[in-house]
């Protein structure tokens, strides 16, 4: 397991009238960590679309435990998984100073021409699967 | 495919506008914009029969889940149904189920998903018991057992 680390800061306008970051901005939050992960491993998120590999999200879960607010800077922690012949998993988890602040499960599948696929060789090598 | 029938178990449905920039470089709506949908149906389904003062209560989010069933593309005209699942002292469950109507009239469920809300009391920043009045509001709406 090769853990991703991104830091990252709240920006003043992902908080909503409750003071808090609005619960769906935590998925761009995520999606940004993951494609990251797949730059850091030589895949290109926008490349692989152009070369008609799409990887998509199947499921996500999150699991909200405290509140972000405006300023503050946290890291997110990714890793990938592999379920099975077709699912990619990946754990991801915000944390500020060490406390977390959710946690999220999020279920991959790579399509083409959308349709699923099973990943080719050379991604399954990039992410050491 | 999903069976359609399971939208009879949902009293409240409304229309949301996909926009331009909800779709992605794939052609979809992004992934990261169904909560937000989900956040919209539910503030027209409270608006639609609950009496909800924001100023003394608030609701935050404490898990979500979405299953992607098929993507949503461009065209595509989108219902969300909702529904209160599940009402415990301080928190309650609300599901979703997207319904897409295509170019071609096609009408299938693409999403299904739910989130587990928790009341707050603004002032104490703490979770509080769902008001008495609001808790019957929901039940008379949902036909849930109280």
């Amino acid at each position: 397991m090769q853990l991703y680390t991104l830091d990252f800061e709240v920006r003043d306008y992902e908080c909503d009238l409750q003071g808090i970051v609005n619960n769906a901005v935590y998925q761009n939050y995520y999606e940004h960590a993951r494609h990251k992960l797949l730059k850091q491993r030589g895949l290109d998120f926008a490349r692989l679309h152009l070369e008609n590999i799409d990887p998509v999200v199947y499921r996500i879960e999150i699991d909200f435990k405290r509140p972000l607010k405006s300023g503050d800077q946290f890291s997110i922690e990714s890793y990938i998984e592999r379920e099975g012949n077709l699912k990619f998993l990946f754990f991801q988890c915000i944390k500020k100073n060490d406390a977390i602040i959710n946690k999220a499960k999020v279920t991959v599948v790579f399509t083409s021409q959308g349709k699923p696929i099973a990943a080719p060789q050379n991604i399954l090598e990039a992410l050491g699967l | 495919m999903e069976n359609l029938e399971i939208l009879a178990e949902f009293n409240f449905k409304t229309h949301i506008e996909i926009r331009f920039s909800d779709f992605d470089l794939q052609g979809h709506v992004n992934n990261a914009l169904y909560l937000t949908y989900f956040e919209q149906a539910r503030i027209k389904y409270w608006q639609h029969f609950l009496e909800w003062d924001w100023t003394i209560y608030g609701i935050v989010v404490a898990k979500a889940e979405v299953n992607y069933i098929t993507p949503l593309l461009m065209g595509d005209k989108i219902e969300v149904h909702v529904r209160t699942s599940k009402l415990n002292n301080t928190s309650f469950q609300l599901d979703y189920i997207i319904v897409s109507t295509n170019e071609e009239g096609k009408t299938t469920i693409t999403t299904k998903g739910s989130t587990l809300l928790v009341v707050i009391d603004i002032q104490k920043q703490k979770p509080v018991a769902i008001p008495q009045l609001q808790r019957n509001q929901i039940i008379n709406f949902d036909k849930l057992e109280a």
